[in-house]
């Protein structure tokens, strides 16, 4: 997890970019469902990046998002799948 | 009032998270990138009001934050000849891998030595402290200068995410956990000490417990 800006720069061998403030890179403070969105999209990018200095911009928006929401549809889809 | 002490006091900003990454504009960019910021907000805030769309305001507010923290960045790389991107390929699908947890938000736990986030040469701190998997939340302490500790200080998930990561294991998304996660405190002004010092030392101890893969959070 890599706050926005950094990680062109540094060129780490995986990125999930957030667009989240400084000191916040999992999101919100007892948000949940938004940690836990923003770990299993990290892992996704550790599982499927195929080279060095992959980076991924995350769509989220601070504040702005509903996590509880994506997490029932990551569920549906993984019924469906 | 001259020119540079205007845009100065136009961008003293107060010290809360809020602001953390647009202070790099006021602090990093030169004047004319400053102007162009200022000038840009304002056109904004009025398009915005206009579009009724507050959405035309946050992108450009965060598209600024990203330069800032680039600027940021670029100072901080600047002492380093850093070569490509390391690789090392995942060797077990994140289902039966064993995860550890590494962050650079400047935790400890209690008992252990804070870390230096300041002194009299102020160069940081390029030491880690060790990190049980099982630290309770209430034993978990944090010392960094350089970010807003109430987030952390309320959900430590925030910046470190040790209960989320215990969720994920009970999933079954990640097959197992490492019994020792590591925090480094991210303000290192001698950062040629962690490069070859701290931080090889943690990548041995990670692969010596069988770790296949890490996830790291910066703050």
């Amino acid at each position: 997890m890599m706050n926005s800006g950094l990680a062109e720069v540094l060129e780490p061998p995986r990125v999930a970019r957030v667009r989240f403030p400084f000191g916040r890179p999992m999101g919100e403070p007892s948000n949940p469902d938004q940690s836990r969105v923003i770990l299993e999209d990290a892992l996704e990018i550790l599982e499927t990046a195929t080279e060095p200095g992959t980076v991924v911009h995350l769509p989220y928006r601070w504040r702005r998002e509903n996590y509880a929401q994506i997490r029932q549809d990551r569920a549906k889809a993984r019924t469906r799948a | 009032m001259e020119s540079e002490e205007l845009l100065k006091d136009l961008l003293a900003i107060p010290r809360s998270a809020a602001f953390n990454r647009v202070r790099y504009i006021g602090q990093l960019m030169d004047e004319t990138e400053q102007t162009e910021f200022i000038k840009g907000l304002f056109a904004k805030a009025v398009e915005s009001r206009e579009a009724k769309n507050p959405e035309v305001l946050f992108d450009f507010l965060e598209t600024w934050e990203e330069k800032g923290m680039a600027a940021a960045a670029e100072r901080a790389r600047a002492p380093f000849e850093l070569g490509a991107a390391p690789w090392s390929p995942l060797n077990a699908p994140i289902n039966k891998a064993k995860v550890a947890l590494v962050t650079t938000g400047g935790f400890y736990v209690t008992g252990d030595e804070p870390f230096i986030t300041d002194g009299p040469e102020n160069k940081g701190d390029h030491s880690y402290r060790v990190i049980p998997r099982t630290t309770p939340a209430d034993k978990l302490e944090v010392s960094h200068l350089h970010y807003d500790l109430s987030g952390p200080k309320e959900d430590r998930n925030c910046v470190f995410p040790i209960d989320r990561a215990e969720d994920l294991v009970k999933d079954g998304v990640i097959g197992s956990l490492a019994d020792t996660y590591y925090s480094f405190m991210g303000f290192i002004m001698n950062p040629e000490l962690l490069a070859e010092e701290t931080a090889p030392k943690v990548a041995r101890l990670l692969k010596a417990d069988g770790v296949d893969a890490v996830v790291l959070t910066t703050t």
